[in-house]
């Protein structure tokens, strides 16, 4: 009986810890499936010339990450909605971005779709390196607070064991 | 459409006296009164529908102008850049939005950027516009190379459109392809309904969409809109040396003003068009002044 209520009290602490570092991992697949879109949506764009609105639908449907779809959906929502962009309803839902990662796209989303296919390629390469850029803080932030948190909690579940059970 | 372009506001202040049938245009200038043309008649539109006084017009601003070019070409300019450089784009509808604003010249023009005025002209299919004329065009199961004239507004398109749906409509399987350069006849993406034996190409100069109308598509007629340059007769001409017939239309207010255009003169000398249909607006849009041989005496007149 107290090895399984060390073993849940251990586990407990762990997924806490996991909860609490949660953070960090949701910030580095975000960036990384923006900028794998992104990639994509070029492409699309540069060929086809598809419609932006058109394009993002499009690669919107297999695109599996919430913090990035909820970017796109309320993007392109308020767009068609009356075509102005408010940064407070463009992030609605997503907590997971610091606010100089928000004016960065924020000022991306606002610029898509009025100039040529030269400048909004040009435009987007620019993006994309910015994004590479917090991809790779994230990564080392993910790679550095992820363990320690989940392996902080763990111990912790563990003292608490040892002094408790 | 009009009312995925246009302010919330302006269009439900454009609906109050009139529905969009009515409306021929709407021109936006920065910082100058919105004017609307309905039942071809000028007014200027005010907060509480179209009126005479220009001091109760709602005024047109920059931001207003760059935001319907930007709605009309659905959020992407890189998508439209080609006609936009070419002073217009065309919407769902045969809907032309002309441009004004300024030009990025590099070379050539790169794009036009800070709009500061568009002109919405909107059409309207008229069935059986051409039912009138319809007969001088069709000879005897064959079909006579036909030019339609007349100055701007006076219905060419129209006339054009409903040459072509007639046609269909009286089941003569004549192949018609459609050099659409501005996408206006067939509304782009053939948005317009123009019958069964149809094909077209928009959005491409007329030189290249006709020649390769004759190589891909066997048509029999081949139909475009407001011929004017020397690439346009050349095509036009290897098209008649083709064997194919042509139904085209030129902007011109009479037949003396006709034969002063340049590069026309070798098709009057060589009575390309057998028949020559004049348009003016005496009694609106679309009233047939004279029909023409291609001798250029007139077989019927006055206003029909």
């Amino acid at each position: 009986m107290k090895i399984i209520m060390v073993i849940l009290l251990v586990a407990l602490c762990g997924a806490i810890g996991y909860g609490l570092s949660k953070n960090y991992s949701d910030r580095k697949k975000f960036f990384y499936c923006l900028e794998s879109f992104f990639v994509v949506f070029k492409v699309d764009i540069s060929f086809n010339k598809s419609k932006l609105l058109t394009a993002l639908n499009a690669e919107l449907k297999t695109v599996k990450n919430k913090n990035l779809t909820m970017l796109l959906t309320n993007f392109t929502s308020l767009l068609t909605q009356n075509g102005q962009l408010n940064k407070n309803e463009v992030f609605k839902g997503i907590n997971i971005l610091y606010e100089q990662e928000k004016d960065v796209i924020f000022a991306f989303l606002q610029g898509l779709g009025k100039s040529d296919v030269f400048n909004q390629v040009q435009t987007i390469d620019n993006f994309l390196f910015k994004v590479r850029e917090f991809y790779d803080v994230s990564n080392k932030d993910c790679k550095k607070y992820c363990p320690l948190y989940v392996k902080l909690s763990i111990i912790f579940g563990l003292l608490i064991a040892i002094i408790f059970i | 459409m009009l009312q995925k372009i246009l302010q919330k506001e302006i269009y439900n202040s454009l609906l109050l006296k009139h529905n969009e049938r009515e409306i021929n245009e709407i021109r936006l200038r920065a910082s100058k009164p919105i004017v609307v043309i309905c039942n071809s008649k000028p007014y200027f539109l005010g907060e509480y529908g179209v009126c005479s006084n220009a001091n109760q017009a709602i005024y047109a601003t920059k931001d207003l102008i760059s935001n319907i070019v930007f709605k009309a070409s659905d959020y992407s300019i890189y998508s439209v850049n080609e006609q936009i450089k070419q002073g217009f784009l065309t919407l769902e509808g045969g809907i032309r939005i002309g441009i004004c604003g300024n030009a990025v010249v590099e070379d050539a023009i790169k794009t036009i950027n800070e709009f500061n005025s568009v002109c919405i002209r909107i059409p309207h299919l008229i069935k059986n516009a051409a039912l009138p004329i319809f007969n001088q065009i069709l000879n005897g199961g064959n079909i006579n190379n036909t030019l339609i004239i007349s100055p701007p507004g006076a219905g060419k398109t129209t006339m054009l459109r409903d040459i072509v749906y007639q046609f269909s409509n009286h089941n003569y399987p004549y192949n018609f392809f459609i050099a659409d350069e501005r996408g206006e006849i067939t509304g782009g993406n053939n948005a317009i309904n123009l019958g069964n034996f149809c094909d077209s190409i928009c959005f491409l100069n007329k030189k290249d969409s006709i020649l390769f109308g004759l190589r891909s598509m066997s048509p029999d007629v081949i139909v475009t809109d407001e011929l004017g340059a020397k690439d346009d007769f050349d095509a036009l001409e290897y098209a008649l040396n083709c064997g194919v017939k042509v139904v085209a239309t030129m902007h011109a207010s009479s037949i003396e003003d006709l034969k002063t255009k340049p590069y026309f003169q070798k098709f009057l000398e060589n009575k390309y068009f057998k028949r020559y249909i004049v348009l003016s607006k005496e009694n609106g849009a679309g009233t047939i002044d004279g029909v023409y041989r291609e001798n250029l005496t007139r077989i019927y007149g006055g206003a029909i």
